[in-house]
């Protein structure tokens, strides 16, 4: 066990670039101390995850030099950095199901007495562990039939018997309920008091200030900066800044009047999830002819409101709206039909296929009209004509239509799935993070291109963790906070960085929970 | 002409190639005597006799050689085209369901209720030769098509595994299929278990009466050709193409997943149904198998090995009868068995969905090379 204020992990310039050449880890340089809660936090995509799976050991970084208690460390599995003392509990628990707490938490160190394993010893051993941290664990119950709080807690007991002594959290609260969330906390307190060494992994900024000795906060794979949260001396505006810090070029921005139509509106919308309420009672309209803005942390509710627009979710209460028209058993045909265009986040998975040529891509929303087929065949000279224009007037990079798209560039696949849903006849665009990961040429070229349709009188929904292009982009923004909508604002000068900080945070007295 | 020296199908001629000189090697073994001989002779005579016996089984659909001259071997070369046609079948029967990204392992259930249903039509209908045999055709594709309902609709709907539920779905298909057979047109004055003759309204048109070669064939060629351009070529195909690559990506643009996995297991049900009618039509005349065939399941080897490209279908079935049949003639008149392609075949299958197998940059590139030569 190494003392206190002595670094037990040091990261030298560590850099990882995937062979499709996304940067997840920029020469990153971190000092973890002894005996401390070091949080990361960063936005979905930010590198966290990367940076501390390279660390166990399941992926080899490109360059840079991991020191572990004084000694240089590059473990090349699992089974090496577990040795050394490094235990991760991982978002998804790796647990056999159909065994019991008990031979989970020996799995593969079971003490034998010759080939059976030895049930009395393990229960010992268990028990001492369980003692000295004061916890309950029903140890002849199967994992199948244990709660989310149980199984990461016996996540956290399988480290310690292996003897960890840094143990790394990665979202540890994304599953609990607030209750579960104390308990875990409290759990993690013990464990500094025992002079273990936790790296904590968030996008939550209050459980980063009320765990966090030290809080990193990593944005597009690099360190922006750590803090030290001795005395409790930190705001959570601080660490908002850093997060939210944009670098947007300027665009022009006109400023029209207000269109009344209303084309969406929310109305009292409510979604229960698994263990908290996903939306409580979020309202809102979107006219035609502006652009809405969505702001908040990660998991703030956004990919819901996505979800219940596009027809994937259905189970809510409350009412939804779509050119006047109140929506139930809503499909994901229904809202192509309604002329809803969307533009995903998550690009490569959902909004484009990669082993498909660029043609597929860009009229997979279409294959119905009449232009593309008749019934007898595809209309493949018309279908190339199409997509050589939408390369011309969204400057897409590409030798040929019938180039694979996992070939292209990342702003060129984003400008793909911009060229396909600005192309077909829409009323709504949905548009979810659409510059995040893209170079700042592309990304301006993709806010042009959205402006310009809210100049053609369509409604645009913005989801962005980007302050910055909120606020050039928007006529109004909205910010959500835990599932709640905690903020409304007119895009004025009057609006600020730390009017929508204040309330990206812990809501205003009397309307938090 | 192109695509056919793709480094895909060189792959599959390569692996082909490999799986006969396992083979060979072998039946070089199984003949080894070196406890009468002395290891040299022994060897010499392995070498002749595995020569005698391959040289059987890779040229005798085509050949015979009779008292020092050839001739054209009609009879199995009939065999062989009879052979392939309900592999092509199947085979189009997977592959159409693996474009989509799901399995049918019902094919082989499907092709037997189809052949049940089918003989019903051509034992109790009477009608013109070619509307009759046109009904049985029908019939049988829609027995097909209805055996699969079950798996679709709970695939989709149920998220239940539609591996699982064709799978079990052959046992319903098989032992109903068996019971109707016995219950209603079972022929007692017959010593094995058969169906009484067909009409002979439904008999296929034959080639040739002499060697039994039914028109099963071209029906199946012609097929393979529809299927073909459905995918490649019209709007459904393309929507069965994105669903197979990525069904979110198909989902998120609008594509009404439920609706096409069942259309495209409801026509792979079809088409496995129409596999074993034209073999009872064409060249029994009556209902006679008592256990399945196992043409579902040759089905899976044929589109593995035509990778689901139904134009590559009709070559990965007819190489497969041609073994076949020419490990048949090596067994009459060798002392090599027949089960010979049994190894032969699990040694393809095997190797080929060993996708890390000739998947090295050296060997395409090598191919490149040489293909660059040929055409230079």
């Amino acid at each position: 066990m190494s003392l206190p204020d002595e670094p037990i992990l040091v990261l030298n310039g560590v850099t990882k670039i995937y062979p499709n050449q996304v940067i997840a880890n920029d020469d990153i340089y971190l000092n973890i101390q002894g005996g401390h809660v070091h949080v990361l936090v960063g936005e979905n995509g930010a590198g966290k995850t990367t940076l501390m799976n390279i660390l166990f050991g399941l992926i080899k970084p490109t360059s840079g030099e991991i020191i572990f208690k004084g000694r240089k460390a590059l473990f090349k599995s699992t089974f090496e950095s577990i040795q050394a003392g490094i235990g991760m509990i991982h978002q998804h628990f790796k647990l056999v199901p159909s065994l019991t707490v008990l031979e989970n938490c020996f799995l593969g160190i079971e003490p034998k007495s010759f080939i059976f394993s030895n049930h009395r010893e393990m229960k010992n051993i268990l028990n001492t562990f369980l003692h000295k941290f004061d916890i309950k664990l029903p140890l002849e119950k199967k994992i199948e039939d244990c709660s989310t709080a149980t199984k990461q807690l016996i996540e956290i007991i399988k480290t310690l018997i292996r003897g960890a002594d840094l143990i790394i959290m990665d979202e540890p609260t994304s599953l609990l309920a607030p209750q579960e969330r104390d308990k875990l906390f409290n759990i993690i307190r013990k464990l500094k008091q025992n002079g273990k060494t936790i790296i904590f992994i968030t996008h939550k900024l209050d459980e980063a200030l009320s765990m966090g000795d030290e809080i990193t906060i990593i944005r597009q794979g690099k360190v922006l900066n750590t803090f030290h949260n001795h005395n409790n001396n930190l705001k959570e505006f601080d660490l908002i800044q850093m997060l939210f810090k944009g670098n947007s070029k300027n665009i022009k921005v006109e400023k029209r009047d207000m269109d009344e139509d209303v084309v969406l509106s929310f109305q009292g919308v409510t979604l229960k999830g698994k263990t908290v309420t996903s939306l409580s009672d979020v309202s809102f309209n979107l006219h035609k002819g502006e652009i809405l803005g969505i702001a908040g942390l990660a998991d703030s509710g956004q990919q819901e409101i996505i979800d219940i627009i596009m027809g994937y979710e259905n189970q809510y209460s409350g009412i939804f709206r779509l050119n006047g028209k109140i929506i139930t058993h809503h499909t994901l045909q229904r809202a192509r039909a309604l002329q809803v265009s969307y533009i995903p986040s998550d690009k490569l998975s959902i909004g484009s296929d990669g082993n498909l040529s660029l043609w597929h891509n860009l009229i997979s929303t279409q294959l119905d009209s009449k232009w593309v087929a008749n019934i007898f065949r595809l209309k493949k000279s018309k279908i190339r004509r199409y997509t050589q224009e939408l390369m011309q007037s969204f400057s897409i990079k590409a030798s040929s239509p019938s180039m694979k798209v996992e070939n292209l560039s990342g702003g060129n696949i984003q400008k793909t799935i911009l060229a396909r849903e600005l192309s077909v006849k829409s009323k709504i665009i949905l548009a979810d993070n659409p510059t995040s990961g893209v170079d700042s040429e592309s990304a301006l070229f993709i806010r042009q291109q959205l402006l310009n349709q809210k100049n053609k009188g369509k409604a645009v929904l913005l989801f962005s963790h980007d302050l910055e292009e909120l606020k050039l982009l928007s006529d109004r923004i909205i910010v959500l906070y835990q599932g709640k909508i905690n903020g409304k604002f007119h895009n004025n000068d009057a609006l600020n960085d730390y009017r929508l900080g204040e309330s990206m945070m812990e809501a205003k007295a009397g309307n938090c929970s | 002409m192109k695509s056919l020296l793709s480094i895909r199908s060189i792959r599959v001629l390569a692996i082909i190639l490999l799986a006969l000189a396992v083979a060979y090697l072998l039946t070089i073994f199984s003949h080894l005597d070196v406890k009468t001989v002395s290891f040299f002779e022994g060897l010499t005579s392995a070498f002749d006799r595995t020569n005698d016996a391959f040289f059987l089984f890779l040229t005798s659909p085509f050949i015979r050689v009779f008292s020092g001259q050839i001739h054209f071997n009609m009879m199995s070369f009939s065999q062989w085209l009879n052979q392939t046609t309900p592999l092509i079948l199947t085979g189009l029967a997977i592959s159409l369901v693996f474009s989509a990204g799901v399995l049918n392992l019902g094919a082989e259930g499907q092709m037997f209720a189809g052949a049940v249903a089918g003989s019903f039509i051509a034992v109790f209908v009477s009608l013109p030769a070619f509307l009759h045999i046109t009904l049985i055709i029908l019939v049988s594709a829609f027995t097909g098509a209805f055996c699969s309902v079950l798996p679709a609709y709970a695939s989709v709907k149920k998220r239940n595994s539609e591996i699982l539920v064709s799978l079990m779905m052959n046992y319903l298909a098989f032992y109903l299929g068996i019971y109707f057979m016995k219950r209603f047109i079972l022929d007692e004055t017959s010593g094995a278990v058969m169906s009484v003759k067909f009409a002979p309204s439904s008999s296929f048109p034959l080639f040739s009466e002499r060697y039994k070669l039914h028109l099963g064939f071209i029906f199946a060629m012609l097929l393979a050709l529809i299927i073909w351009y459905l995918l490649k070529k019209t709007r459904w195909g393309l929507k069965i193409k994105m669903i197979g690559s990525n069904s979110n990506f198909a989902e998120y643009s609008g594509i009404h997943l439920k609706k096409q996995l069942i259309t495209v297991q409801l026509l792979s049900g079809g088409i496995a149904g129409t596999a074993g009618i034209f073999e009872l039509i064409g060249f029994h005349g009556r209902f006679l198998w008592s256990s399945s065939p196992g043409y579902g399941w040759d089905g899976i080897i044929v589109a593995i090995m035509a990778s689901k490209n139904p134009l590559y279908v009709p070559l990965s079935a007819a190489f497969l009868a041609y073994i076949r049949v020419g490990a048949q003639n090596m067994g009459r008149y060798t002392d090599v068995s027949p089960d010979l392609v049994k190894i032969i075949q699990a040694i393809i299958i095997i190797f080929l969905t060993a996708e890390g197998l000739f998947a090295s940059e050296n060997f395409q590139n090598s191919i490149k090379k040489l293909r660059g030569n040929s055409h230079g």
